[in-house]
């Protein structure tokens, strides 16, 4: 099982361009884990100080980290330029390249992340909620 | 007065278990918030890679990254402390917010050809008393600016077998890296491109025109052929080290490109046996008797990067040494107490007793 920490609100910059690269939004895939994770205080809904809570775990029974791991991809573009060392330069455009649209869960979803901080839930049940972010694609 | 907002970050038991969670969080706008946002890591191993951006910062509200008294390391990479051992393939800090700071790590281990273990892209980063040591594949860099026109703070630090430079400038402008009191051991040891100490890359046909690394008491050692000290770029366009009570096991500090010596401070051609503790277990803590000892100049006041305590948090006093540690001798830090046997007070006898 993989356990994923989303990000539940939004961190915002004045600045747009460091905003979309830097900033944390709602629905992104902080860090992925394995199975039974000892979350954080703050990390966890349920023992967080913070109010509202900043994250909430997502957890996918048949998924493993490795698999997981795709999500927490920033969104860069190939510049077509390369690094003194002839290596291709990237530029990050994105924190994250996908994100859950929370908001799109169902009520009984988001009642759970509500009461609980985590919701358990399969692959097949989630992945139409996760959307990479430039094209609005599910996967 | 910001408030020093101090978050525990450890496997179990703290408020988050990564760096990343932790900056993912904390991010904000801590000038408005009036906060220094303060990550402390804890005597165990991190495997996770961060990036540090988005947040609005100044010199006096920033995030930083420590760790937690009675968990710091003791200045050798067998003494303990939190040690930053990556699992994934990147930078192990990729810096693009300003006035970071970092201090009391130990990195290691990191993965990917060109990554290391600072990108810093952004001005004011500071790094103390860390300990960067031993990556795992070619091109790899302690500290590798990214951007131009940046200004970088490096003390007290320890480098050492590492691919290519403890601390690169590659090929751009305008920047000025302050360097004081660092050691560097077994650099340069691939046979790569660009190899170099301190400073700039040894390709001639960089850019990197205006920009300066002022290193003071800084000693390096080269595991390679090239230079531990040295400077680089196409002809109009070189960037200059400055070297003031530097030492070096080469001679790059007279002969290396673009290198300017200060005064009559610096060290050339040491024995490398002859100033460290140990180099079989890499213990880079000065020897009685080494040339280091008291060859430095008294960084206490300077006003770029002042200096007071030494790798492991050892007060520094004058006259300085070169390098990341300010030798201690065995009687220093002893309180030499008189001891006086007690007294029994006099007992009055009754008269007519005697």
């Amino acid at each position: 099982m993989a356990e994923l920490l989303i990000k539940a609100i939004d961190s915002i910059h004045s600045d747009p361009i460091k905003d979309a690269r830097g900033s944390y939004k709602r629905g992104d895939v902080v860090v992925v884990m394995p199975n039974d994770h000892l979350w954080g205080r703050e990390e966890h809904p349920n023992t967080t100080t913070y109010s509202p809570a900043r994250f909430f775990i997502l957890k996918i029974p048949e998924m493993s980290v490795e698999q997981m791991n795709k999500y927490i991809q920033v969104q860069q573009d190939d510049t077509g330029l390369f690094d003194p060392d002839g290596h291709r330069v990237f530029k990050i455009i994105r924190r994250r390249k996908f994100r859950v649209h929370v908001d799109a869960l169902s009520v009984s979803d988001l009642k759970n992340i509500e009461q609980h901080g985590e919701l358990v839930k399969p692959w097949a049940g989630v992945r139409t909620f996760v959307r990479d972010k430039v094209s609005g694609i599910s996967e | 007065m910001p408030t020093t907002v101090v978050k525990s970050i450890k496997a179990s038991g703290g408020d988050y278990t990564t760096v990343a969670a932790w900056e993912s969080s904390e991010q904000g706008d801590l000038v408005t918030a009036d906060e220094i946002q303060k990550g402390e890591l804890y005597d165990e191993t991190y495997t996770g890679l961060a990036t540090i951006d988005g947040s609005t910062t100044d010199a006096t509200r920033y995030m930083i990254i420590s760790v937690a008294e009675g968990n710091r390391h003791n200045g050798t990479a067998g003494g303990g402390g939190a040690v930053i051992d990556p699992t994934g393939s990147g930078h192990v800090f990729e810096v693009s917010d300003d006035n970071f700071h970092a201090e009391w790590l130990r990195i290691t281990g990191w993965v990917g050809t060109s990554s290391e273990a600072f990108r810093v892209n952004n001005t004011n980063f500071h790094l103390d008393k860390s300990i960067i040591h031993s990556g795992t594949v070619s091109e790899q860099d302690g500290v590798y600016v990214g951007s131009n026109s940046i200004v970088l703070f490096i003390k007290n630090s320890i480098f050492y077998s590492l691919d290519r430079a403890a601390v690169h400038i590659q090929s751009h402008q305008s920047v000025t890296i302050h360097v004081h009191n660092c050691t560097g051991w077994d650099l340069t040891i691939g046979a790569g491109i660009n190899n170099i100490g301190f400073g700039f890359d040894n390709n001639s046909g960089r850019d990197n025109t205006g920009s300066v690394v002022h290193c003071d008491n800084v000693t390096a050692h080269t595991g390679g052929s090239t230079n531990v000290f040295g400077g680089g770029g196409a002809t109009g366009q070189e960037g200059t080290v400055n070297c003031t009570n530097c030492a070096s096991s080469d001679n790059s500090i007279s002969t290396g490109p673009f290198v300017v010596e200060i005064g009559v401070g610096n060290l050339e051609s040491v024995t490398q046996a002859d100033q460290f503790v140990d180099l079989s277990t890499i213990d880079l803590h000065l020897k009685a008797g080494a040339d280091f000892i008291d060859a430095g100049i008294d960084l206490s006041s300077d006003g770029d990067l002042p200096v007071i305590q030494d790798i492991d948090g050892d007060s520094r006093g004058v006259p300085y040494d070169i390098g990341a540690d300010q030798f201690v001798t065995p009687m220093d830090g002893w309180h030499t107490e008189m001891v006086f046997p007690s007294i029994p007070d006099p007992v009055m006898l009754p008269s007519g007793m005697m």
